[in-house]
């Protein structure tokens, strides 16, 4: 064996830890960079030098630059991501809609319904009096108001989530178009053997961010290219990518691809969330509160126009209520002019309060799904109640398991600075030992020669 | 285990979120005094919350209805009162009528009479909150004038019988006045039944004893004659103890509920009542349908007359006798005598009234602290409770910082 082989081991260690203090050097750069995953340089040792008896060790080198991270946590972190974004859109819209009923309060609608009809009971007393019907047409002007600005804020929300919607479609195209890009970058940089390193994680990291819009599915051929479909239906991979749209069909919205018209099966994801309220729960709410309102109407008009009102001539036949349509619960404009067409009496006598008592009753009537319009009120309340709570708990159950994900992967892949400078230092010690071996080796030789 | 300084971060950064969302949830019920300030805060516990408040309205306008029931009430018991001591007085006036020492001066009793009609005239139209106490539903104008060209006393209202109805508590409503009808006037209530199997033009008969302002008796006779299906035409007449017909009159429209049997109008309304007059013979009272029934079963007619005559044309059926020198008739005393009776079972009536309002308003007053209490407990904080939880939530919020403050900035950097 060579004296000059002594130069070259020297020379490989210190090429190749001068190569894993630039590994350390960027994971360290990038210990607060969430996206990055740390890397390892991988040693090797050198072909050996055969001899006859002997084979002599040749240096080590740097085989390769591992990037450390575990699928199945990835996996498992868009899983959850899913149910998260899921429960966290329903919970955030749900909560803005329970905000509109102000309940329990005396603003709330419950309390003003009691309110319309205690304005009966009230009006009954004195059935003449100008200012108890004053009061009365006051508490169903209130509650009209009320109704309406349930309605419209629930309409609103609705048509805020179709907004959002669009807005969220249009990232996730943005994201596929980019995958694809980055499928593509990966693709040719496995097939010439370059490190793909921190392609693989911008291609994680827009997976991950894709999972909190929609339920994705994930599979990661030989050469490292992600292939993607939302909801059944293909996304992207290296060659291709679809854009997909938000579709409307009979009051629904549906997520399709631009073109064919093949609808995602969604069901996880923000954009999932979206959707679902406004094809489904925000409708129904306003269906209920519709019911809600059309069974006031009816029924009071329905007793209302049995009475006869204190106008002269005694009128009957009128309508407290002459129209409910999208929220608007509209008041019989004469008894808006003039309370005396309020219709109180069932006989037309002046003191009769028969048509009061009875609508005052209608508070205590089970007029519809049999149940008092309270009872419905409530019912209604409590299940939107119970839905944001049952999102919340959802919401906290999945942000405690990505929680437990994310530090998994940070233990995984996360640089540890304490680590890093350790290999910092061991790096360094074995640089100089190299550099060392050089002035060994350089010694030998410098003998050597004095000897010639 | 590998512990990289972003797991150390984001640790601390997750608990030291939960604590801060902790105290902003404590902090929140701390200002508003209340667990449930959203209905998802606890949705059973919001919807048991809104039905003690519906509770809580309806017991508040129930027990404000009460209130204002038992004012009225009270008034008219006071005018009652009021009442029976006048027909004291005329009592006391018609029984010293019987002393000799009286026989040749009547005119003081005449007087005496007429300013007691005068003075039950003005309680009968005794009015609380600008509404007539015994003007019954039609209590927007004074129930009784008196008609100084025929010398009687006339009633004004067209529903001086209606029932004044208040609710009290859910489903109960409650009458509250005491009408002019059943205090003041005759009433000849007309009760059993028609047979509804009796053939179209059959004719189903009663007779009975009507009286007029002196107490003299005269015969009255109903028939009904089938004229369709649930459809009579009523005939009435008056005969005179010497069977000389002094009335007679056709009703030719009364009608049943085909259903429940139940009176339902007579010529199409509801109202049931005939005012029957005779101003020759001071005959007036009122025929009364209302209990009246036709039914699947032997004809079966009776009445019931509430007072042989009303009062006020009474008393000045006697006024006017001792203005002509003569003392009044026993059976024009005994109308007095019984009025008082009369009047005396009235204030029974409203005292009973009285009584049952009082008994619901204490029920309403426990129910209002029932609800009271479970709104209380639904959503009124323990103060102690949440200042403690505060103060743990705040150490544990302080622990975790200095804790965050020491380990955080540490690396392996600090000690090369």
């Amino acid at each position: 064996m060579a004296l000059s082989s002594i130069f070259t081991i020297a020379k490989s260690s210190l090429f190749a830890h001068q190569q894993a203090l630039a590994v350390t050097s960027a994971n360290l750069a990038n210990a607060n960079n969430p996206a990055y995953s740390r890397q390892v340089a991988l040693f090797a040792t050198m072909p050996p030098d055969h001899r006859a008896t002997f084979s002599f060790g040749t240096g080590v080198n740097v085989q390769d630059v591992l990037r450390i991270r575990n699928n199945v946590t990835d996996v498992q972190i868009r899983a959850n991501n899913q149910g998260y974004y899921d429960a966290n859109k329903r919970s955030a819209v749900l909560s803005q809609v329970e905000a509109l009923f102000t309940e329990p309060s005396e603003f709330g609608l419950s309390n003003l319904l009691n309110g319309f009809f205690n304005s009966w009971d009230k009006l009954a007393f004195d059935p003449q009096s100008l200012s108890l019907r004053t009061d009365v047409v006051q508490s169903a002007q209130v509650l009209s108001e009320k109704i309406s600005n349930v309605y419209s804020g629930i309409t609103q929300s609705r048509s805020d989530t179709r907004a959002e919607a669009t807005e969220v479609t249009s990232r996730i195209n943005g994201i596929l178009q980019q995958l694809n890009i980055v499928n593509k970058q990966i693709y040719e940089g496995a097939v010439v053997g370059n490190s793909v390193n921190d392609l693989l994680d911008s291609r994680d990291t827009m997976l991950e961010e894709l999972s909190q819009y929609v339920n994705i599915n994930v599979s990661i051929d030989e050469n490292q290219v992600a292939n993607v479909s939302i909801g059944g239906v293909f996304a992207v991979d290296s060659l291709h990518y679809k854009e997909f749209k938000i579709d409307q069909k009979n009051d629904k919205i549906f997520l399709t691809t631009d073109g064919s018209e093949t609808t995602a099966s969604l069901n996880g994801g923000s954009l999932n969330a979206l959707l679902k309220l406004y094809s489904n729960e925000l409708p129904e709410q306003l269906a209920l509160l519709d019911e809600l309102s059309f069974a006031l109407m009816q029924n009071v008009n329905s007793i209302h126009s049995q009475g006869f009102a204190i106008t002269d001539p005694p009128l009957t036949g009128i309508d407290f209520f002459t129209n409910y349509e999208s929220g608007k619960l509209e008041i019989n404009q004469d008894i808006l002019d003039d309370p005396s067409y309020i219709a109180v009496s069932e006989d037309g006598m002046d003191g009769d309060n028969t048509i009061a008592l009875k609508l005052a009753e209608l508070k205590n009537s089970k007029i519809l799904n049999n149940r008092t319009l309270s009872e419905n009120y409530s019912k209604f309340i409590t299940d939107v109640a119970n839905e944001i709570r049952l999102q919340n708990q959802n919401m906290e159950s999945y942000s405690l398991g990505l929680v437990q994900l994310q530090q998994t992967k940070l233990e995984y892949s996360g640089v540890s600075t304490d680590e890093e400078m350790m290999n910092v230092m061991k790096y360094q010690r074995s640089y100089d030992a190299a550099a060392k071996l050089i002035n060994v080796a350089d010694e030998l030789m410098q003998t050597l020669l004095t000897l010639v | 285990m590998r512990i990289p300084d972003s797991l150390l971060q984001n640790n601390f950064l997750f608990h030291l979120n939960r604590n801060r969302k902790n105290i902003s949830d404590i902090q929140t019920q701390l200002a508003t005094q209340s667990q449930v300030n959203k209905p998802s805060d606890n949705p059973l516990g919001n919807a048991r919350i809104m039905r003690m408040q519906e509770q809580l309205n309806s017991i508040y306008s129930y027990q404000n209805n009460i209130k204002y029931a038992g004012l009225v009430l009270d008034d008219s018991t006071l005018s009652m009162q009021a009442m029976q001591d006048e027909i004291l007085k005329v009592q006391l006036q018609l029984t010293q009528l019987n002393s000799a020492v009286v026989d040749d001066n009547l005119q003081p009793f005449a007087d005496s009479i007429d300013s007691s009609i005068a003075i039950l005239l003005e309680l009968a139209n005794s009015d609380f909150d600008g509404q007539y106490n015994f003007g019954g539903t039609d209590n927007g104008i004074k129930p009784f004038y008196y008609d100084e060209a025929n010398k009687r006393v006339v009633a004004n209202s067209s529903n001086m019988g209606g029932d004044r109805l208040v609710k009290i508590s859910s489903g109960i409503t409650q009458k509250f006045n005491i009408t002019g009808k059943e205090l003041f006037q005759s009433v000849y209530s007309q009760t059993g039944n028609l047979d509804s199997n009796a053939a179209v033009g059959s004719v189903q008969n009663n007779t009975s004893t009507v009286y007029d302002a002196e107490g003299n008796k005269y015969t009255f006779n109903v028939s009904y004659t089938k004229t369709a299906e649930n459809t009579y035409a009523l005939n009435y007449s008056i005969l005179d103890s010497n069977s000389n017909e002094i009335e007679n009159k056709t009703i030719s429209d009364v009608k049943f509920n085909a259903e429940s049997g139940k009176f339902e109008s007579i010529d199409g309304d509801s109202l049931g009542e005939i005012q029957i007059q005779n101003f020759d013979n001071k005959i007036d009272f009122i025929m009364d349908l209302n209990a009246f029934t036709e039914k699947d079963a032997a004809s079966s007619i009776n009445s019931k007359l509430s007072q042989n005559a009303d009062i006020f044309n009474t008393l000045i059926g006697i006024r006017e006798k001792l203005l002509s020198g003569e003392k009044p008739t026993p059976d024009q005393v005994d109308i007095v005598n019984k009025f008082n009776k009369h009047i005396l079972n009235k204030l029974s009536m409203a005292g009973g009234i009285s009584n049952k309002l009082q008994a619901t308003e204490q029920i309403l007053t426990h129910r209002e602290m029932d609800a009271l209490e479970i709104i209380s407990l639904e959503k009124d904080i323990d103060f102690g409770k949440a200042i403690y939880e505060l103060e743990t939530a705040q150490f544990s919020l302080d622990a975790s910082y200095r804790i965050s403050a020491m380990i955080l900035p540490k690396s392996l950097l600090d000690y090369l």
